[in-house]
């Protein structure tokens, strides 16, 4: 079996099919998606932000208690994406947009685990003042890859043909 | 009345211009998008506190997200009024659209209702309001409102006629 033609064998099982052809299938994922979308990167840019320095009232500590919320959203964004996918594997594998946006997610989960691990757990217990000029970079980055080119390519994939 | 405000819009130069250019609906397709992203996550924030959780933010300070919020609202309208401009048929019959509307209109005076039967006695000392079920009641249902309007707001090509 080569690649295409297990992209389409994906396609004939029940969820691919689900997605692909019944009547709410299609409109009930992407809903859920868009839910997931403003869960994960919202919370992302409200992080960012206070990363950043507004609003100050916010306690750096609790950020990190924001992550299980994150994670939530990701994963229903996960499992939504992989029903849409298989929805339309054969086409959606070869559209350039939607191989963009992987690799941008891809890049956004790096980037969050390593703010996770190297900046928010130690900024916790330190405070405002270790707050580094990189780490700042770091959060306007991760902004930029979440924000900007997740769903500036996942919107591409409804006008970018395969 | 709708009949004639589309035809309104679709005889104005505003429309016009926006027709004339094809990137100009994905791009505020993408700016709406990201700017609800933002709008949600201090959304979120702001609503689970009223609930009562994250109990170490403090409630006061937790309403320093309300000009996040207003702000990325305002991306919002703005984008929002561009696939009007451009597309008004769609939209004015599209009965998610419709419902939408209705749903902002009333999360916006739910909105008015936290300011000030919550927000307005805590300020001026009302401690017992932060903890109240009327704080849980109004947050509650905002986050509900708003999570049905996204999910509407995405239902909208899927229900046209």
């Amino acid at each position: 079996m080569d690649t295409l033609e297990f992209l389409e064998y994906l396609e004939t099982t029940a969820l691919g099919e689900w997605v692909a052809y019944s009547m709410w299938g299609y409109p009930i994922s992407l809903a859920l998606h868009a839910l997931g979308m403003a869960t994960v990167v919202g919370i992302t840019a409200v992080i960012c932000l206070r990363l950043l320095g507004f609003p100050k009232a916010l306690p750096l500590t609790l950020l990190a208690r924001f992550f299980p919320l994150m994670m939530a959203g990701m994963l229903l964004n996960a499992a939504t994406g992989v029903v849409l996918f298989l929805g339309g594997a054969s086409t959606l594998f070869y559209n350039l947009a939607f191989q963009l946006k992987i690799a941008a997610i891809v890049l956004g989960l790096v980037m969050i685990r390593f703010l996770h691990s190297a900046v928010l757990k130690p900024f916790a217990q330190g405070g405002e003042q270790h707050i580094t000029a990189p780490a700042k970079l770091l959060t306007v980055a991760i902004i930029l890859v979440w924000w900007l080119s997740v769903i500036l390519s996942g919107r591409l994939i409804a006008y970018v043909g395969g | 009345m709708i009949a004639t405000l589309t035809d309104l819009i679709l005889s104005s130069s505003v429309h016009e211009t926006l027709m004339a250019h094809s990137w100009i609906f994905p791009t505020a397709e993408t700016v709406h998008f990201m700017a609800l992203t933002l709008f949600f996550g201090a959304l979120l924030i702001l609503d689970l506190r009223g609930m009562g959780f994250y109990k170490q933010l403090d409630f006061k300070a937790a309403h320093q997200f309300v000009p996040v919020v207003l702000v990325a609202f305002a991306f919002i309208v703005c984008s929002g009024l561009t696939f009007i401009m451009i597309d008004p048929e769609r939209y004015f019959v599209n009965i998610a659209f419709q419902l939408k509307m209705g749903l902002v209109l009333i999360a916006g005076l739910n909105a008015l209702l936290f300011e000030f039967l919550v927000f307005k006695p805590v300020l001026q000392g009302a401690q017992d309001i932060e903890t109240s079920l009327r704080a849980k009641v109004i947050s509650t249902l905002s986050l509900v409102i708003w999570i049905t309007v996204l999910i509407l707001g995405r239902s909208i090509p899927y229900v046209e006629v």
